[in-house]
């Protein structure tokens, strides 16, 4: 009987490793010693890891003071449970747990707001004008995105945890995650696509 | 803008909100609460074995109402264990063969402090006793396998074990005795495979592989081209270049992200999945080419589209190809069957629902096509469509179905969901599901495991 090849493709190699085993990384000496209830090892765990906790908030946020919030009370949270965590080595994804969990409290809580601020770019990213409009129409898509959208692909395309650790932070099954993020994917392109036929219906209208 | 645009301008966008500021304020004000607070005490599942006997005591340390609620939570789990105990029936044995499957090597609970980034993968093969085998070695992580027509061997993507990084693991692509074990040699060996995976597909003879395969300085991880790969040893051969560009580089006219090749039971054909520039947007194909390379033909292409990966599946004579795709005009609806003449002559959409349903395999007779329904709107499924009426019967599960193959006689349908396990599945949806498998095998690709049926054992 013929065999046919199955129809999907695998990635061995899939996301990006870049940040998710370095700068993130916590030392098991580390964790088991805050475990015990040693402050300075905890204040050494949170000083390594409140950027790349910020990063994730800041992204799904899109809001700095809600992002330095939700950093906050996720570290506080670490703080007070780290004794129920019982592998050492998932310190990273069990904090980003966390921290999901505190960015989706608040983005329910927070009012919806209708405008859309234009991103704060750093000079030397944003040198050329073409450039910006791109971001620009990458953070307008972005804000579109639900908050379970935005976090996969956070946790996916920023701070590198494959699809089985993703899913382990947001709870989902690993195909599901695939399944989000394709959504994400797709939403994102719908908008920078919509938001471009926008901008050509507009400037022909001005033309 | 394509996916490689996307991602590029989404990275881009990441780097220009990264923060570029201290975190002291932050972490102060935590600091300042932390440094008034104890740590909560590890919850009694904590406890180590030996401390168990004192959570009576904890809880009577606790009052009356504490020590109640545990013992009444002690008796129910009592009598959940006796009631299961008592009603437990052996599950039915897979009577079939044996089918391949891609699971973790070590299991969750055991990996290494590199966690699951090195964890390896291997192949191992589900029998029909009920047992497991490894097939893979413990130096080498494999995965992607696939009988060969007589079901003696396994071509598989090979790769030594690393510990440390996995993700620069080099796949090479190999054959393995099924039923002895272990790699018993490697094709290509000059060749690796680039980042989207689609496993090979053999000749009906089992003389070759089609695959998708990649220079070893190749700089763009996901290009490859289709090879067709000798299983004498003998160097592969080209027969579909995709065209080279450099990561971050503008594109060229031409097809990109070759995968999902597969070669049609009469063997004059090979078709594949794909994606062109035309120079002034992007589009997804499916096609066919003759095993020397001639007569390359787009049978359908499409433009509304995310993530379009996967396979095909050819009808048992060699005239039709089953695939799916998004129709046109709705980007964020579900994945769609459709079928395409082998000549080109035409193409049908076979299903159009909200579901997703992603090709799997043609019946043995050619009158049903088994696809799988990940979690869209319908929810954990597999659907049988007819052909070529494309009339869908939808058979539920509990959990997300990765695979399904269908036995000899096309009378059943073998499921595997995404909790790895494996299920008898009456095509017809006349009965429930029967669980077949033992115990869940902790697959570790949530999406589609390399599946193939041993038609050897009677």
């Amino acid at each position: 009987m013929e065999r046919r090849a199955p129809s999907t493709t695998r990635s061995f190699n899939s996301g990006p490793q870049r940040h998710a085993q370095q700068e993130g990384s916590m030392s098991r000496e580390l964790v088991e010693e805050a475990q015990q209830g040693d402050r300075e090892a905890f204040e050494t765990l949170a000083t390594r890891v409140v950027r790349r906790l910020y990063t994730a908030a800041n992204a799904i946020l899109r809001e700095p003071d809600l992002a330095d919030d939700a950093v906050q009370r996720t570290l506080i949270d670490v703080w007070r449970n780290l004794r129920a965590l019982r592998d050492p080595d998932a310190f990273d994804a069990w904090a980003h747990r966390i921290l999901v969990h505190r960015c989706y409290s608040a983005a329910r809580d927070r009012r919806r707001h209708a405008e859309v601020r234009n991103i704060d770019l750093d000079p030397a990213v944003a040198s050329h004008e073409r450039r910006v409009e791109t971001l620009d129409a990458i953070e307008r898509a972005f804000r579109r995105l639900t908050p379970d959208q935005r976090a996969v692909l956070v946790l996916h395309h920023r701070l590198g945890f494959n699809d089985a650790e993703a899913g382990a932070i947001l709870g989902i099954p690993e195909g599901t995650v695939k399944s989000r993020l394709n959504r994400a994917h797709t939403s994102l392109r719908a908008s920078i696509d919509a938001d471009a036929r926008d901008v050509v219906a507009v400037k022909g209208q001005t033309a | 803008m394509n996916r490689y645009e996307l991602e590029r301008d989404l990275d881009e966008w990441f780097d220009a909100i990264e923060p570029r500021r201290d975190f002291d304020h932050v972490l102060a004000d935590v600091f300042a609460v932390t440094r008034r607070e104890r740590q909560r005490p590890a919850p009694f599942a904590r406890l180590a074995v030996g401390q168990w006997t004192s959570i009576p005591l904890v809880a009577l340390h606790r009052g009356p109402s504490l020590a109640l609620v545990m013992l009444a939570l002690l008796l129910a789990l009592l009598g959940i264990a006796l009631a299961a105990g008592a009603l437990r029936l052996p599950p039915p044995p897979l009577r079939d063969g044996a089918i391949a499957i891609e699971r973790w090597a070590v299991p969750p609970g055991e990996w290494s402090p590199g966690g699951l980034a090195a964890a390896p993968r291997a192949v191992a093969l589900l029998r029909a006793d009920g047992t497991t085998s490894v097939v893979t070695p413990p130096d080498r992580e494999e995965g992607c396998a696939i009988f060969s027509p007589d079901g003696s061997q396994l071509a598989l993507l090979s790769a030594p074990r690393r510990v440390s990084d996995r993700s620069r693991a080099r796949y090479v692509l190999a054959v393995a005795e099924a039923r002895a074990g272990g790699t018993k040699a490697t094709l290509a060996p000059g060749f690796r495979v680039p980042e989207w995976i689609t496993p090979p597909s053999w000749a009906p003879d089992g003389t070759a592989l089609v695959a998708v395969l990649q220079g070893a300085d190749e700089p763009n991880a996901r290009a490859g081209d289709l090879l067709i790969v000798p299983v004498d040893g003998t160097p592969p051969r080209t027969i579909v270049a995709s065209t080279h560009v450099p990561p971050g580089t503008p594109p060229v006219p031409g097809l990109y992200d070759l995968q999902g090749a597969a070669w049609s039971p009469d063997g004059a054909w090979i078709a594949f999945r794909g994606e062109q520039w035309d120079g002034e947007g992007w589009s997804y194909l499916v096609a066919v080419v003759r095993p020397d390379g001639s007569g390359l033909q787009l049978l359908d292409t499409w433009r509304e589209s995310s993530g379009e990966w996967g396979g095909v599946a050819w009808s048992p004579d060699s005239q039709w190809i089953a695939y799916h795709r998004r129709p046109d005009g709705n980007d964020g609806g579900g994945m769609d069957l459709y079928a395409a003449r082998a000549d080109g002559s035409a193409v049908r959409q076979l299903t159009a629902t909200t579901a997703n349903e992603w090709v799997a395999e043609w019946s043995p007779d050619g009158s049903r096509i088994a696809a799988v329904g990940l979690r869209g709107a319908t929810g954990a499924a597999v659907h049988v469509i007819a052909f070529p009426s494309g009339a869908v019967t939808t058979i539920p599960l509990a959990a997300g179905v990765v695979g399904a193959t269908w036995s000899a006689t096309g009378d059943r349908l073998v499921v595997i969901d995404e909790q790895g396990q494996v299920w008898r599945v009456a095509p017809d949806g006349a009965q429930q599901p029967a669980r077949v498998s033992t115990a869940a095998e902790p697959l570790c690709w949530g999406l589609a495991p390399a599946l193939s049926w041993e038609e050897v054992t009677p």
